[in-house]
């Protein structure tokens, strides 16, 4: 290493690595232990450190008045300061490096003893005023010399007697650490152009008097990037179709990007699509699961639930950026096995050509460009890419530059057109009636009062049941291993969803339903819990019930832990207790339940072994869906409440932002022109 | 006229062997060169011997930031590059007694920073010089949480040098509110953005993997910044070739000797251009 | 010894890169070997080592995650202990988060109400932070480029709004965003381009000071 840091020279690399001094205190440090702050009082508490007035006074004689006045804050830098607090110790205590630098400073000649004797007679001897040295090197040859420290050079000189010689030590207009404290007139113009800026994003939501500018189009531009092929891509989805959809956005861009991701996952799920979410970003991984369950609350009331690793999958986190873009590329069909959290997720697909679509939503131009250049390439299957205005004008290059990505949806404006367009396709659309689901309790209580020979049997309350998270079977997993709660009455709710081809009618009791009773169980928890051939957990596993499935009981163990019951094919099984309630049902209305109920082994599950993971048996993934969601609810129920009064707060909002940046910088241009014409000495 | 995928790699892998090339070429004649000056008064690092030299005489830190460059990521150079950068602004307050502190967004680069500072402090640092705040390129909490160190540390000067995007703002405006001084560079267009408008020094472009060279006498850094600037001024000469051509193409009417005089202007001019710079 | 060992470790590092980038190059690219016997075999074989170390490098960082969430204990644990309120509740804030976690496995309720809330209200004031940073263009750099910089901030703010009245302006905006900006962009970024691949060959001939022990 040759670099040359002048008087303060370190030493050279390899040497100084060898012999590393220990932790010491430099010179200023002893010199100066006012200097010390808060966060190194072991060192400020250290006896030889404290400063001596009555010391320091002998060894001054009278100290002058005037370098008292000299004293400032804290935490800045005083030559007056050093002298007052100053120990009276030997110079051979001195650090070798402060010694080392007094013997040049004397080995000068022309310091000012003769002018000291005037001003502090006594003075010089102790303070040499050093000639400063020129030298060229690097950039600690600049600190020793740096405007700051000559001003503190020529402030010494001066009160030594010296000459301020340093010809370089001109004014310097350089800030000087001063932290403020209390209100100053300084901020009193960031405090009202913070101030007008809130005001203006806030009016838009108190009323709808504050509306400045045009509404965005209802229809797509058809020349801009693209956007409009890439939403006729995304309504030309079908039911078989996977879409990936990469959520490389953090909580950060959540308020402009959300939107975008809400409208775009609706749309894909309303047409029975599956969306597959991936990010290479740890936190939007677990932040698209709450985009999920919140299109999930919205569309609760029309009896729609979602189930990850059935009507969506959510994909585990790719880590190293664009390499994990690339291992994603490459090991596509290894990547989509497991899930977020860490549970197979049976899908079959084994490259990325076996998807339909991607979708990328960024809050950032380098995540497009790292899909655009990692992902796409790879494949012929087309990438959309949606951003926030930020990103717009950095993403766009890649858009029109590439051949693999089609569009770029932009902002809350293009969310707005996106949702029009939706709106005006399911205008004409009706809930049917049909779907609407009976509340749980309805679904229970007739046991109690249709049966009047039966003894009085509990009536289990609605349980909240967790939104599902993974097919595969861990049943004694799966309590813990659930999403967010729904308050909603999902477990109706799974039933339907489950058997979206029967009518969900056989639910709702039947008011004639006056034949024998028999016990059933039904199953509560969510996702899909196993069903087995003996009453513990490491016996066959024979099939799957999900929730609102019934079944006949016929038995079960002697502390209840276990239920013994019929599946559909009458083959005996066993279920753990705490994931069923048990009640009973009377027997014609029983049978229409049980037709609907997803318990034959045969009809929803095949064996796969993905991996053993050390557990020498099979594990089991759904293959045939009972059914995805497919209705236009799903689009209709956005909450789109506040979406005009956004796009009014961001008009006002930049209109705030362009008067404050014009005045300000239009003050500060005067300001510095006043400035030049007065000279540095403000005459 | 699109590359097809063949061509594009033959090309990459010449491009970098020659790149090698050059570097073990530019570092024989620098070496051979006795040392020169560099750094002084160069535009950007104006104002930094005075941070160094108030941290130095106050006992304040100074805080150097590598934003979400990530070690393991395709932003691997970029915090190779800024660690060589910090380790001679480290080498520069060795006078002073805190050692100065580095933060990141990225956990892989945490023992990046640990070692810069190892390497280049001679005193007695301990590892909680290098923090880290979560998380990831565009980290709002990553500026929130250097900006409340802002206030803690009290640093004489801040140094953000690696991948920043608007976040910036948070830190430079808390910096400025504070007095305390900044030089950014970010690779991120929005990133620079910022730190032209609002950091006291500013770097540009790819004046971040230079920055290392303007810092030091050490032949190797400045044999990597003068690679680069041949790169750079090749780059310059073949575009504007390239332009010319389209030009003369377009202007058909306009004597070929003038089109060829334009060029030859246009190179001396560029080739002055690239020995000034 | 210690000379060995750095010679150990940037010959490992030497040769680690230069396959990584042969394999990434030339592996699965048969076509690139012309009429070799055999080509395809050859390809596939040279594509491994590249997936292999590539995995590993993800893998590697993904686990480094830990290395961050001790280094911020130890930090804020130090500060805690000086009775740094701010720590302190960093500290206080990280266990009950793990604590929630652990009990409620998969629940993201905390990341809905407490992070991004918080998040977007950082965002919130990064826009203020910008309007006023954007005022003071004029103060840090009076010169002939602060000028343009806050001209053309101007325009292409002026061409975003959605008002009738300035719908000229928007065609200003986008020729600025496509032409100058957009070359501006380019130029940066080729900068940028070429200074990346200067210091990953230097990484990759094992030139890094990180190499050198």
């Amino acid at each position: 290493m040759t670099d040359d840091f002048s008087w303060l020279d370190y030493e050279d690399e390899d040497t100084a690595a060898d012999a590393k001094r220990p932790s010491r205190l430099s010179g200023l440090r002893r010199l100066a232990p006012g200097f010390l702050r808060r966060g190194d009082s072991s060192a400020a508490e250290s006896p030889a450190d404290e400063a001596s007035p009555g010391r320091l006074r002998r060894m001054f004689g009278a100290l002058p008045a005037f370098i008292g006045r000299f004293r400032r804050a804290r935490s800045e830098v005083s030559a007056a300061d050093l002298a007052l607090q100053r120990g009276e110790r030997p110079i051979e205590d001195l650090d070798d490096r402060l010694q080392a630098l007094r013997q040049r400073s004397s080995a000068h000649p022309d310091s000012a003893a003769e002018s000291t004797g005037q001003a502090l007679y006594d003075v010089d001897d102790v303070l040499v005023t050093p000639e400063i040295i020129h030298r060229p090197g690097g950039v600690i040859s600049a600190v020793a010399l740096s405007k700051a420290q000559q001003e503190q050079v020529a402030l010494l000189r001066d009160m030594v007697g010296g000459s301020a010689q340093t010809g370089e030590a001109e004014p310097s207009s350089r800030r000087i650490f001063r932290p403020r404290s209390g209100f100053s007139l300084d901020a009193a113009p960031q405090l009202i152009g913070s101030m007008l800026l809130l005001l203006a994003i806030a009016l838009p939501f108190v009323s709808s008097d504050f509306r400045e500018g045009e509404l965005p189009p209802s229809e797509f531009h058809e020349d801009r990037h693209g956007v409009s092929t890439a939403y006729s891509l995304l309504d030309n989805l079908s039911r078989d179709d996977f879409v990936l959809v990469a959520f490389e956005y953090g909580p950060t861009a959540a308020g402009e990007l959300d939107p975008m991701a809400d409208i775009i996952l609706r749309h894909i799920m309303a047409q029975g699509s599956t969306p597959i979410i991936v990010s290479s970003n740890p936190i939007a991984v677990s932040h698209a699961r709450n985009v999920i369950a919140k299109i999930e609350r919205s569309v609760a009331p029309a009896a729609i639930s979602f189930e990850e690793s059935r009507d969506y999958y959510l994909l585990r986190y790719l880590s190293g950026g664009a390499l994990g873009l690339r291992d994603l590329s490459e090991n596509f069909d290894s990547i989509i096995r497991f899930s977020s959290t860490g549970k197979a997720t049976g899908l079959g697909l084994t490259s990325l050509n076996d998807l339909t679509l991607m979708v990328v939503i960024a809050e950032r131009a380098d995540a497009i460009r790292n899909w655009a250049e990692q992902v796409a390439p790879e494949t012929e299957t087309k990438l959309i890419a949606a951003t926030g205005y930020a990103a717009q004008p950095l993403s766009q290059p890649y858009v029109d530059g590439s051949d693999e990505i089609i569009g770029l949806i932009v902002g809350i404006r293009d969310v707005y057109t996106y949702g029009e367009k939706l709106g005006a396709i399911y205008a004409d659309y009706t809930p049917d009636p049909g779907r609407v689901v009976e509340q749980p309790t309805a679904t229970r209580t007739p046991t109690a009062t249709a049966t009047p020979t039966e003894t009085a049997t509990e009536t289990p309350a609605p349980t909240e049941t967790p939104t599902p998270t993974a097919t595969e079977i861990e049943p004694e997993a799966l309590p813990l291993g659930a999403g967010p709660a729904t308050a909603a009455p999902a477990t109706v709710e799974a039933t339907l969803t489950a058997t979206a081809t029967a009518p969900p009618a056989a639910v709702v009791p039947s008011a004639t339903a006056t034949t024998a009773l028999i016990e059933v169980i039904e199953v509560t928890a969510g996702g899909l819990v196993n069903i087995r051939r003996e009453p513990n957990t490491t016996s066959d596993i024979l099939g799957v019930a999900e929730a609102g499935d019934v079944f006949e009981v016929i038995g079960g163990t002697d502390d209840g832990s276990w239920i013994n019951f019929l599946m559909a094919d009458d083959i005996a099984a066993w279920i753990a207790e705490f994931l069923v309630d048990q009640y009973q049902m009377p027997l014609d209305e029983f049978r229409a339940v049980e037709s609907a109920s997803v318990g034959s082994a045969q009809s929803v599950l095949r064996v796969e072994f993905p991996l053993r993971l050390g557990k020498n048996r099979p594990r089991l993934y759904q293959v045939d869906p009972p059914g995805s969601p497919e209705r236009p609810e799903i689009v209709l129920l956005r909450d789109r409440r506040h979406e005009i009064a956004q796009l009014d707060a961001m008009t006002l909002g930049a209109i705030a932002a362009i008067l404050i940046i014009v005045t300000g910088n239009v003050f500060y241009a005067m300001r510095g022109l006043l400035q030049r014409r007065r000279g540095p000495d403000g005459q | 006229m699109p590359l097809d995928d063949t061509t594009v790699r033959v090309y990459s892998i010449i491009f970098v062997a020659i790149t090698a090339v050059l570097i073990f070429t530019a570092r024989f004649f620098h070496a051979r060169r006795s040392r020169r000056s560099t750094g002084q008064g160069a535009a950007g690092f104006e104002r930094m011997p005075g941070w160094i030299g108030q941290g130095i005489e106050t006992g304040r830190p100074l805080h150097l930031g590598f934003g979400g460059a990530a070690i393991g990521s395709e932003k691997t150079p970029i915090a190779a590059a800024e660690a060589e950068f910090f380790y001679h602004i480290i080498r520069a307050t060795q006078s002073s007694d805190s050692a100065p502190l580095i933060s990141t967004s990225s956990a892989a680069t945490v023992p990046l920073a640990q070692d810069t500072i190892r390497r280049a402090w001679q005193g007695d640092p301990q590892w909680k010089q290098a923090q880290w705040y979560p998380q990831g390129d565009r980290s709002i909490a990553y500026a929130a949480g250097v900006s409340a160190m802002m206030g803690v540390d009290e640093p004489a000067g801040h140094v953000l040098a690696g991948s920043f995007g608007p976040e910036l703002a948070l830190m430079l405006n808390s910096a400025e509110q504070l007095g305390q001084g900044t030089l950014a560079v970010s690779d991120q267009l929005d990133g620079g953005a910022v730190a032209f408008a609002m950091a006291d020094e500013v770097l540009i472009g790819e004046q971040m993997f230079s920055a290392a060279a303007h810092l030091s006498t050490d032949t190797t850094a400045l044999a990597d910044a003068r690679v680069s600037d041949v790169w750079r001024g090749l780059l310059i000469i073949g575009l504007s070739i390239l332009l010319l051509i389209n030009l003369s193409a377009q202007l058909a009417s306009v004597s070929g000797t003038l089109v060829l005089a334009a060029a030859l202007g246009l190179l001396v001019v560029s080739a002055l251009l690239f020995r000034r710079s | 010894m210690r000379r060995m060992g750095i010679a150990f470790s940037a010959s490992v590092a030497f040769a680690v890169g230069v396959l990584t980038l042969i394999s990434l190059l030339l592996g699965d690219h048969p076509e690139l070997y012309g009429n070799v016997a055999g080509a395809e075999i050859w390809a596939g074989l040279l594509a491994l080592p590249a997936a292999v170390l590539l995995r590993l490098v993800t893998l590697t960082v993904a686990v480094t995650i830990v290395i961050g969430i001790v280094n911020l204990l130890h930090v804020h644990a130090g500060r805690g202990l000086r009775r740094q309120f701010y720590s302190i509740v960093m500290i206080a804030s990280f266990a009950f988060t793990m604590y929630w976690y652990l009990t409620r496995q998969g629940d993201t309720s905390l990341l809905a109400a407490v992070q991004v809330p918080i998040e977007s209200a950082l965002a919130a004031l990064l826009f203020l932070s910008m309007a006023q940073g954007g005022a003071r263009v004029m103060k840090k750099r009076a010169d002939i480029w602060g000028l343009l910089f806050v001209t053309v901030m101007v325009i292409v703010l002026l061409g975003t709004l959605p008002l009738p009245a300035l719908a000229p302006l928007r065609e200003w905006s986008d020729w600025l965003m496509d032409i100058p900006v957009g070359a501006g962009a380019r130029a940066i970024l080729l900068g940028i381009a070429l200074g990346t691949v200067v210091a990953g060959v230097r990484i990759l001939l094992g030139q890094d000071r990180s190499y050198r022990g």
